[in-house]
């Protein structure tokens, strides 16, 4: 049976070492709460809002390199953005995975919860986008591609990175492939003069703050 | 008089989602009746409550004291108002555009 959207992202962040998430559950967000939750090799971790679980997820990121949360639309994810923004001054990759209303919701323009009530949904996202590297609205045809661009991106960038999962999209079954996106390598030359001149500034220092 | 009204998580959650007793919709099980010791309210009358009993000894016993009080008051996980119960039934239109 094909991987829903959801469970392709969290069978990718996996496969690159993240085993845990940190977040606060929510209506819109419950097919990823779930899929995390539903996940044997993946540890959802309750946290008492979103603004400590960006921040918990920032110091997972310090010890292991990356991490990831989860919020709710809106409120949620405005809740985390301090954070958020925090990491990407700290060049930590974050993974904040939002669940969002459904496609038919925001097309509609609909009057609901958690909204501005002006049928403006891509708001937050807009608001999200001057603190992460990359952004994506995942659904079937585009998500195997977008999770390979969006952990190339905060790999590479380190920096945080995010994902929207409409509702209605989550658990829809993924109908493309794509291949992970090879990290780019260093000129080899480059990297041992970069290294050397590194090392002598190091060796000729009077102090641990080096010029 | 302050009450605290613990019901052990997220109500609206456990009436909306797809699994109530699912962990991510738990809070985590702290002493809430001693916050206020916590934040330095000193002398405050604190309470844990469960039953009606407990409840009308713990307002009984506030009232004889001329300090503030703080009473925990713990209800089953899924005690709902009206209100959210309809939010429940009316689960298959609430999200559609």
């Amino acid at each position: 049976m094909a991987m829903t959207v959801i469970q392709h992202v969290l069978s990718r962040l996996r496969s690159i070492g993240v085993t845990d998430v940190f977040g606060v559950p929510g209506d819109f967000s419950f097919p990823v709460c779930d899929a995390i939750s539903e996940d044997p090799q993946m540890r959802w971790i309750d946290c008492c809002n979103e603004l400590n679980a960006a921040y918990a997820a920032d110091g997972y990121a310090r010890i292991k390199g990356f991490g990831a949360l989860c919020t709710t639309y809106g409120v949620g994810e405005l809740s985390a953005i301090n954070a958020i923004a925090g990491a990407y001054a700290e060049h930590l990759p974050l993974f904040h995975l939002v669940g969002a209303p459904t496609m038919g919701v925001q097309a509609g323009r609909a009057v609901m919860h958690h909204t501005l009530g002006n049928g403006e949904y891509n708001l937050f996202q807009r608001m999200t986008e001057p603190v992460v590297c990359a952004d994506a609205v995942m659904h079937p045809q585009n998500v195997a591609h977008e999770t390979e661009r969006l952990i190339a991106e905060a790999l590479y960038h380190r920096r945080p990175v995010y994902m929207a999962f409409p509702s209605d999209h989550a658990n829809q079954a993924v109908t493309s492939t794509a291949q992970p996106v090879p990290a780019p390598g260093s000129d080899p030359d480059s990297l041992r003069e970069a290294v050397d001149a590194i090392v002598a500034a190091i060796e000729k220092a009077r102090s641990a703050c080096v010029p | 008089m302050i009450f605290v009204l613990n019901n052990s998580g997220y109500l609206i959650e456990r009436l909306l989602c797809k699994n109530p007793g699912i962990a991510y919709n738990d809070i985590a099980p702290w002493r809430y009746a001693e916050l206020p010791r916590v934040l330095g309210c000193d002398g405050w009358f604190m309470a844990r409550v469960a039953t009606c009993g407990e409840l009308d000894q713990a307002l009984q016993a506030a009232q004889s004291r001329a300090t503030a009080a703080y009473i925990e008051v713990v209800t089953d996980a899924y005690a709902a108002s009206p209100l959210a119960l309809k939010l429940h039934d009316s689960l298959r239109n609430l999200y559609k555009a």
